[in-house]
């Protein structure tokens, strides 16, 4: 119960103001930043292998 | 170049022998073979996995645990972005290969291979960063050639925005 009570007092939840909300939009939509075409390849492996 | 092909490959928990392991960092070789890395997965401080080829052989290790930081050690442009004080993260705090495997790409793809456990993890349990802890100049190159940056302050940490890592395994799976 105290731990809900100092939560409530405390935490003052952020706000994505309007520029904020257009950057995330932006950068959820945009391409994957540049990679050489080793990494790229190393990537792929990487998400092949197989796993337990 | 290169010597593995996908599917040589095999990402699994502990459990393979590994009295031979080398790495040439003493404390690594010693976490992973004189077995103190399985008292902290008993304390369930960490996760161990251990990248083997088809036959068992072992290639390398790393270790993934939850983790969390001050957002001000972020750089400015992500610190402005994430909102709450302390930013949810992932400490990749050992990573190790054979050495003779080194300078042969393995290294980056146990990195890479941890990254996607490491995004697979924050699509159950948010984290926004991948945090790696370095011990020489030589692991502080490693992951600053691998687009690491270091966190502000005095410690040898680096960090990697785990959204950005996100998208370049999309890209890399199309």
């Amino acid at each position: 119960m105290a731990l809900i009570e100092r939560q409530t007092v405390t935490t003052a939840i952020p706000v994505l103001n309007e520029e904020e909300t257009e950057h995330f939009d932006r950068v959820l939509s945009a391409d994957a930043p540049p990679m050489d075409e080793e990494a790229k390849k190393l990537y792929a492996i990487a998400l092949a292998v197989r796993a337990d | 170049m290169f010597p593995y092909r996908n599917e040589d490959l095999r990402d699994t928990p502990l459990g393979t022998d590994r009295a031979a392991f080398s790495c040439g960092q003493a404390d690594l070789d010693e976490y992973f073979c004189r077995h103190h890395i399985d008292d902290d997965v008993k304390r369930g401080v960490t996760r161990a996995y251990v990248l083997t080829n088809t036959t068992g052989g072992l290639i390398g290790y790393y270790t993934l645990s939850n983790y969390a930081i001050a957002r001000t050690l972020l750089s400015s442009s992500l610190e402005r972005k994430v909102g709450y004080e302390v930013v949810p993260a992932i400490l990749l705090g050992r990573l190790a290969i054979q050495t003779p495997l080194h300078k042969q790409g393995v290294g980056r793809l146990l990195l890479f291979r941890a990254q996607v456990r490491a995004v697979d993890a924050s699509r159950q349990c948010a984290a926004r960063v991948l945090i790696v802890d370095t011990v020489d100049d030589h692991a502080r190159n490693f992951y600053k050639r691998n687009d690491f940056q270091k966190l502000k302050g005095d410690s040898e940490q680096y960090f990697l925005d785990l959204k950005w890592i996100e998208k370049r395994l999309g890209a890399a799976a199309q």
